[in-house]
């Protein structure tokens, strides 16, 4: 966007005339402001929608800004909701042990195999890393279904494992890996430490491990974020209110009022729950991904490489 | 050269890749004791490959490497008692330089106190001692250098592996550190196996040189040997900067002399017999034919006036260096074309490559090398002489030296490689 806009200008510079100039920088900022708020206002609107109150949310501006008491009222509404379970923070524990699980599964799993397509010449390699790619892209909910069929042998319906042990199969930590391995890291460094005596399993340990820095915070963010916002895999295998992840427990509260849907059938009547407490939920569920962000985006500037080769 | 004991020995090795490519082909090669050997070569000639399938970093498709006196073909590289330093020197980012060094002693069970010892000993000999707490990432490019140096030496293998250590270093820190690892090679007495791309870096480390050429070996020997008698028109070329000027000229046989014809219209080049020695007998049996004539720059004097050993040329261009100018005149004769030539020429201009492999080219630039206060310009038409003892002759068809007979036979390659000139006149 903006290689593209100081080209426009740069471009206006050529042509004479200081009323042109003049228009192609307005041109210029319309387009920006036009994406602005494309991207800005659906979520200035998530912030503001809490704010406020049950009745107004349905009448007012959806810009206007109501009153900061109603995000506590909202809060406390989501609190007492099922009878005071807390749901939402049990709900935002389940997500954050399923994430993490995930993470630490892509890592495990997926940094030796991308280490081992990079590295080494075996029968099939070519086929693990095309089929590997072809995972990718294909998308998750498609493989719900086999997926089901697979953890119901195992008697794992129902299981936190049946969500977790799934999360393990992440192609893009494969794929991420692989790809930093093959063109970032410099091979020398292999032959290097196995003049040096290491066998295969500590040069991996000793050497390979410790200069993943830069790759295992992409690998975390992405397998964190695939698993929080997962929704249709746990949907289907979670049947207790208390295994629930966010994303599900969220739908099934909003399913049980007439917030979104006004037909609804639960008596919604009587939920506690209206428009500002789901986008307050809402709210609560993006804040760990926000968190991770900036945790991981801190490490992805840095190489952990440098020194290695010359520069 | 007679050599007491073989450190490092070569049998027929083989390297084919799984595309097909033949990197090192029939490679025969026995390595003395404490001697510095170079391996040198345009990029593909598989002088790296050679050093990793030594190192245990490539496999071997034939042959054997043999180190002391077992075959390592199937040793893993931390068994084959050899320390490597890399073109990239290969260092842990994440450890710091006392910790590289040591790493490979770690490895090996050696005793703490040891490795104390021998870390601050090479840190010492290496003026590393106040980095040793440092990361390679705060380390300049000479300084890696070293470290790299190192974790080399404080190993004391049975031999040392370098793989253009040198390359990545500016122009002046690379020759200074070239007489420094020569000097350390010596006091150290490991035999050590050098690769590099730079002939003259070969030329002044090297006890001796091997010159390889698309995996094949074209020539060994000491400097000296291959700066004088280079065995084919490759080593020619390559060995010496200014490289050596060569062209294609016509033999003809005449009382006990020969004389080299250039173009048609000149009276010829005339060389006495007693001059020749025993290349003499050899060269006239090309009588009536084409050879090429190689002669190195400084072997190039202005005569004072003409005679039937000079030639009449035209300066074009002059580099004045101070203490000698180089210079640049025609000589009305077509240029050698090897592979090399042609490629070279390709890169440059595809027309001039063309009338190069059909011979279209008459005129050839040769470069001479001649004393300072040489008086001469651009535009003189001056005669020069070329010392007859230093004037190298070789086959057309095979690249080989001309010779005579004894030299000539240990020098002829086997038979199924195919030297790869092309007469320009054919």
């Amino acid at each position: 966007m903006s290689a593209w806009a100081s080209s426009a200008l740069r471009l206006s510079h050529q042509r004479s005339g200081r009323a042109r100039r003049l228009w192609v920088r307005l041109f210029v900022y319309a387009v920006l402001a036009v994406f602005i708020i494309y991207f800005a206002v659906p979520l200035v609107f998530l912030l503001l929608a809490p704010s406020q109150g049950s009745s107004e949310a349905l009448n007012a501006h959806p810009l206007q800004f109501g009153s900061i008491h109603f995000y506590w009222r909202a809060w406390s509404n989501l609190m007492t909701y099922a009878n005071g379970q807390k749901l939402l923070l049990i709900w935002g524990l389940n997500s954050l042990i399923y994430s993490v699980a995930a993470v630490v599964l892509a890592i495990v799993i997926g940094v030796p195999a991308g280490y081992s397509i990079a590295f080494f010449r075996f029968p099939g390699r070519r086929l693990i890393l095309l089929v590997t790619l072809i995972a990718m892209v294909v998308p998750q909910n498609a493989l719900v279904l086999p997926l089901f069929i697979g953890l119901s042998y195992l008697h794992l319906i129902g299981s936190r494992w049946g969500v977790i042990l799934p999360s393990g199969f992440f192609p893009l930590a494969v794929v991420l890996s692989y790809i930093y391995f093959s063109t970032h890291f410099p091979r020398q460094l292999l032959g290097a430490a196995r003049i040096d005596g290491c066998g295969e399993l500590r040069l991996f340990v000793r050497v390979v491990v410790p200069l993943t820095k830069n790759v295992l915070p992409l690998i975390a963010f992405f397998s964190f974020w695939a698993s929080w916002v997962n929704y249709f895999l746990p949907s289907v295998i979670l049947n207790q209110v208390t295994t629930f992840s966010l994303p599900v427990g969220i739908i099934n509260m909003s399913a049980a009022t007439n917030a979104i849907i006004p037909s609804a059938l639960n008596g919604g009547l009587g939920s506690p729950i209206g428009r500002p407490e789901l986008a307050e939920a809402g709210l609560f569920s993006i804040l760990p991904i926000i968190i991770i962000f900036a945790f991981s985006q801190k490490f992805l500037t840095q190489s952990p490489l440098s020194g290695a080769e010359k520069t | 050269m007679l050599r007491a004991m073989a450190e490092l020995e070569y049998k027929e090795l083989r390297k084919v890749f799984d595309d097909g490519t033949v990197a090192v082909d029939h490679l025969s090669l026995s390595v003395a004791d404490s001697e510095f050997i170079v391996l040198v070569g345009p990029s593909g000639c598989g002088k790296t490959t050679t050093l990793m399938m030594t190192a245990g970093l490539e496999t071997i498709t034939t042959g054997e490497v043999v180190i002391g006196d077992s075959i390592v073909n199937d040793v893993p590289p931390k068994d084959r008692d050899i320390a490597m330093v890399f073109q990239s020197y290969a260092l842990y980012p994440h450890m710091t330089v006392k910790d590289n060094i040591a790493f490979g002693l770690r490895r090996r069970r050696i005793p703490r106190e040891e490795i104390e010892r021998r870390v601050a000993e090479a840190a010492r000999t290496l003026d590393l001692e106040p980095y040793l707490k440092r990361k390679p990432g705060e380390l300049s490019g000479g300084q890696r250098q070293r470290v790299a140096m190192g974790r080399a030496i404080v190993r004391r293998p049975r031999l040392f592996l370098m793989d253009e250590p040198l390359s990545n270093l500016d122009a002046k820190l690379r020759v200074q550190m070239r007489a420094e690892i020569k000097q350390l090679q010596r006091q150290l007495g490991t035999t050590t196996l050098y690769v590099t791309h730079d002939q003259t870096e070969a030329m002044t480390m090297g006890d001796r040189v091997v010159v390889m050429r698309k995996g094949v070996l074209e020539q060994v020997g000491t400097p000296q040997e291959l700066y004088h008698s280079p065995s084919n028109l490759f080593v020619a070329g390559f060995i010496g900067s200014p490289s050596m000027n060569l062209i294609t000229v016509g033999v003809e046989a005449e009382a006990d002399d020969v004389v080299i014809q250039l173009d048609p219209g000149n009276p010829g080049l005339r060389i006495r017999g007693n001059q020749l020695g025993p290349r003499l007998r050899k060269l006239r049996q090309f009588h009536g034919t084409a050879v090429a004539m190689g002669f190195r720059p400084e072997n190039v004097t202005v005569a004072t006036e003409a005679a039937d050993d000079t030639l009449r040329v035209e300066i074009q261009h002059v580099e004045d260096l101070g203490s000698e100018r180089i210079i640049y005149f025609g000589v009305e004769a077509p240029p050698v074309v090897t592979e090399e030539t042609r490629q070279a020429a390709a890169d440059v201009d595809e027309i001039v490559a063309s009338d190069l492999t059909r011979g279209q080219v008459g005129r050839t630039v040769c470069v001479g090398r001649v004393a300072g206060d040489t008086m001469i310009s651009v535009g003189d038409r001056v005669e020069l002489r070329l010392n007859p003892g230093r004037i190298h002759f070789f086959e057309l068809e095979t690249g080989l030296t001309v010779a005579g007979d004894d030299a000539s036979a240990q020098l002829r390659r086997p038979a199924s490689h195919p030297a790869g000139f092309n007469p320009a006149s054919a």
